[in-house]
């Protein structure tokens, strides 16, 4: 198979490889190999890095191929970051910045000269440029180097960042944006004056083709019921609060419940709390889907998240969601799916866990709810099959103006 | 053949990075091998800070390393100061880099020449400088002529060359169809005055001259963003407004505007009126010639020069309003009638003068308390205490010197290094909370602003007619102010 419009299609962002950890940059891997296990044309652009804490050039420079797909790398560059530390702080303390500001602080942090250059000189090899997520500086320099072939996947979340004019002018001038979720399409129509072809494409989803949860208690040494946060330990995901609240309501007594936790990143569990709360640190991907359908709930309490495949994992666990109800897209996914519950403040959250761990029916049908919305609506066939039709639709009236 | 440009350059929104950016792809269609070393943060290469003299010679470092060097010159990407020592330190690295690299090519986007007595040694030094310059780049001659008279230099070699003969068109569209995507209707005759607003652009002059072209289906559209957030752009961009409310055919639509955007507005348009007070040479006129649009210019820099056939240069504002109406098909009449009556002007006036107050006194934009600011510039500015020896400059003995001074530093070295270093950290941690302080005052001032505005639109219905020209898709229509939110 092959696209109508000549060329090939580009993925742009900033990391890429299978040793690269995060929501955004899975996506782009899965959709890119199924993509070309599906013989249509694609390549993706991105940086030599692996980590993104600290951008340093992990890769070697050039091409190569990763599970089939053809990737080709360029070197990072680093800036000072004095202008990005001061300006970011102004920015996220929601102080107003000029757009010359703005600039400084994007370009402060990491970029990939390289990158922008093959981009200014090569773009006809390709019909679309797909760069993601919107608020990296890779998304931001392919946007610009030929905004018109341009499809953004932004991963938007409703942040200060979002609200910044480099933004706004990089979402107008675009070819077209496909969105992970509504909430997701509705916070974009709120900021922004959206180029007119846009839809919402989803994320799609490795469906497990068995769960083992004994498995993992024995791996683990777990007993008893527990309740879990899979994913990412870092500012805006929340799990500090979550932790606060746990250690709260398993403080009032009456519960036999722990947390367990698994993923990258720092988590400060407050000795109190220390023998409620198991940090496993990061754990494979089949270990976290066992552990998932081990659990008596999952816990998602980030503020922002665009699609929030944690969910989705859980649900295709049969495994119901105590989401909070703050974030959009979590708030979205509960009404639509009845896999679980949205809370809002600790109190909600300690009524949701009673009401999740007390009745086990309840919690087992949501489960089941969860499961069967995963699966109407964000298999991969059924997202590649949008994506497809929007690249290809999109990219015809290009050609013919 | 290598080459390295020298510029900023995208992603950055900069007139001078864009031109570069053109000229590398140019170059590189030819076959040439482009680096790109830039003074600020961005899509080049090389990142330097190319001021305060040592700049220069961080070119000359990376200069060695290609055949052929390309300086896109704009003054405040090397000069940190109009004048004084920095100014002459940094005259004195572009003396150094003009004079000993062979293979420079100096593109002049703009020159500030400097001004009063012409024996002071900045005269002098720059002078000498652009004298020394192998091979010199203008778009006008009147720019040639404008080096000589004023500074009295003249390159070794000179070049005029066509400010567009690198562009390439952002769109491919025609004018209805870029009519369509802005919501403009075909029927109307569209002025257009694009760019970064401010004062010196004159765009003031176009809404001034466009009240004498009396058709009705005439439109003036002034698009365009503020570039540096000082208070004169921000009033500007106010007194524009304000002067957009007494017309309604007169739009002020303040975007950035991406490539695409601006090409599609000067593709919209029916003739770009540039009414510049100073400038040397203009993209937008390029631009407008690439596009196939003719534009009226004001005789300032060299403009008449560059502009096209079609193209019609004024000298006054009268020749202004006489070439609009013309260029409508008409001649210089009464416009059709205001939109506000008197006592809506006078709380307009009232509005834009708070707020003009607001911004001098940096309540406005929630900007940084200046005393503050310039305590903490200060602060910064001070160098890190040195716990090396410096090398003695003096021919004869200064090695000596060095030798003594390094130890006497070891011998006090445990004693003077502990307080050193608590000097050190007392600045850096003075720094950071005068920092945290400056953003709190700023955030208090915001809020204040903010508390002001709100307390003053709930007791002047007036005030509902602020920005009434927000640009929204769809055709553009105007309503009454009265009843604009």
């Amino acid at each position: 198979m092959s696209w109508s419009a000549p060329g090939a299609l580009a993925f742009v962002c900033p990391r890429y490889g299978v040793e690269v950890l995060g929501g955004a940059e899975t996506v782009v891997r899965q959709m890119a190999e199924r993509l070309t296990s599906a013989g249509y044309p694609v390549e993706v652009l991105t940086t030599c890095a692996l980590d993104h804490y600290t951008w340093a050039n992990h890769f070697p420079p050039g091409e190569a191929e990763v599970n089939g797909v053809t990737v080709r790398r360029f070197p990072v560059q680093h800036g000072k970051g004095h202008h990005r530390k001061a300006i970011g702080d102004r920015i996220t303390a929601g102080l107003p910045t000029s757009f010359s500001d703005q600039e400084l602080w994007l370009n402060d942090g990491f970029r990939s000269a390289q990158l922008f250059h093959f981009l200014m000189d090569h773009h006809d090899r390709y019909h679309t440029i797909v760069p993601t997520p919107y608020m990296f500086w890779t998304t931001y320099a392919a946007a610009n180097a030929a905004p018109q072939k341009t499809v953004l996947r932004p991963c938007l979340h409703d942040e200060s960042f979002a609200r910044l004019d480099i933004y706004r002018a990089m979402f107008r001038s675009v070819r077209g944006v496909v969105f992970n979720s509504q909430p997701e399409a509705d916070l974009a129509h709120r900021l922004y004056e959206l180029p007119q072809r846009s839809e919402v494409v989803g994320e799609g989803m490795e469906i497990p083709s068995r769960y083992d949860p004994g498995r993992f208690r024995r791996s683990y040494g777990i007993d008893g019921p527990f309740v879990i946060y899979a994913g990412r330990r870092e500012w805006g995901k929340n799990v500090d609060v979550l932790v606060e609240y746990f250690g709260r309501f398993a403080a009032g007594g009456g519960t036999n419940l722990r947390l367990v936790l698994t993923g990258r990143g720092q988590v400060h569990i407050p000795p109190a709390y220390q023998r409620r709360v198991i940090d496993l640190g990061y754990v494979s991907e089949e270990d976290k889907n066992d552990a998932l359908a081990a659990a008596v709930a999952t816990c998602q309490p980030s503020m922002w998240e665009s699609f929030s495949r944690l969910l989705m994992d859980s649900w295709l666990a049969s495994t119901p969601v105590l989401g909070f109800g703050g974030c959009a897209v979590t708030a979205y996914h509960i009404d639509q799916s009845g896999g679980g519950l949205a809370y809002f403040d600790d109190a909600e959250f300690e009524v949701g866990l009673e009401i999740l761990a007390d009745s086990p029916a309840l919690a087992a049908r949501m489960g089941r709810s969860g499961r069967e919305y995963v699966l109407a609506h964000h298999t991969w066939d059924q997202v590649i099959e949008r994506f497809v039709k929007c690249i290809e639709v999109w990219a015809v009236e290009a050609v013919e103006g | 053949m290598r080459v390295l440009m020298v510029s900023p350059f995208p992603p950055l929104r900069d007139g001078v990075g864009k031109y570069a950016a053109q000229e590398v792809a140019a170059l590189r269609a030819a076959g040439d091998e482009v680096e790109v070393l830039s003074p600020l943060p961005c899509a080049a290469h090389y990142v330097e800070d190319l001021k305060h003299g040592l700049g220069p010679f961080r070119v000359r470092r990376h200069a060695r390393r290609y055949d052929r060097v390309i300086l896109q010159y704009q003054p405040s990407h090397y000069h940190a100061h109009r004048r004084g020592i920095s100014r002459l330190l940094s005259d004195l690295g572009l003396l150094m880099l003009f004079r000993t690299t062979k293979n420079l090519t100096v593109v002049c986007h703009e020159i500030e020449y400097p001004s009063g007595w012409r024996g002071r040694p900045d005269f002098f030094i720059e002078r000498m400088a652009w004298s020394r310059a192998p091979e010199v780049v203008f778009h006008t001659q009147r720019e040639v002529e404008a080096m000589e008279q004023m500074l009295g230099a003249r390159p070794k070699r000179v070049v005029i060359r066509a400010h567009g003969e690198y562009l390439r068109p952002h769109v491919n569209e025609d004018r209805s169809q870029a009519r369509r995507r802005l919501g403009i209707s075909d029927e109307d005759f569209v002025f257009l005055s694009i760019g970064f607003i401010q004062p010196h652009k004159g765009f003031d002059r176009a809404v001034r001259a466009f009240a004498s072209v009396p058709s009705e289906h005439a439109r003036l559209f002034v698009v365009g963003s503020i570039r540096t957030e000082v208070p004169e752009n921000s009033e500007y961009l106010l007194r524009l407004r304000r002067m957009a409310r007494a017309d309604p055919r007169v739009f002020v639509i303040e975007a950035a505007l991406s490539d695409e955007e601006f090409d599609r507005w000067i593709v919209a348009s029916d003739l770009v009126v540039l009414p510049y007070r100073e400038i040397w040479s203009s993209g937008v006129l390029e631009r407008a010639k690439l596009l196939g649009r003719r534009a009226i210019v004001t005789n300032v820099g060299g403009l008449a020069e560059q502009g096209g056939p079609g193209d019609r240069v004024v000298g006054t504002d009268e020749e202004l309003a006489v070439a609009m109406a013309e260029a409508a098909g008409g001649r210089p009449g009464s416009a059709p009638p205001g939109i506000i009556d008197v006592n809506q002007a006078r709380s307009l006036m009232r509005k834009d003068a708070e707020r003009i107050r607001l911004g001098r006194s940096g309540l406005d934009q929630g900007a940084d308390p200046p005393e503050l600011t310039s305590a903490l510039r200060r602060l910064r500015g001070l160098s890190r205490v040195q716990t090396t020896v410096t090398p003695s400059p003096r021919p004869a003995i200064g090695p000596l010197l060095t030798l003594v001074k390094r130890f006497l530093r070891r011998a006090l070295g445990w004693y003077v290094e502990p307080a050193m270093m608590q000097i050190s950290e007392f600045q850096g941690y003075t720094a950071e909370a005068l920092e945290s302080l400056t953003a709190e005052v700023a955030q208090l001032r915001a809020d204040l602003r903010r508390a002001q505005g709100r307390a003053e639109e709930s007791g002047n219905e007036v005030e509902s007619t602020d920005d009434p020209q927000t640009y929204e898709r769809g055709p553009i229509e105007k309503a009454d102010a009265g009843e604009e939110s």
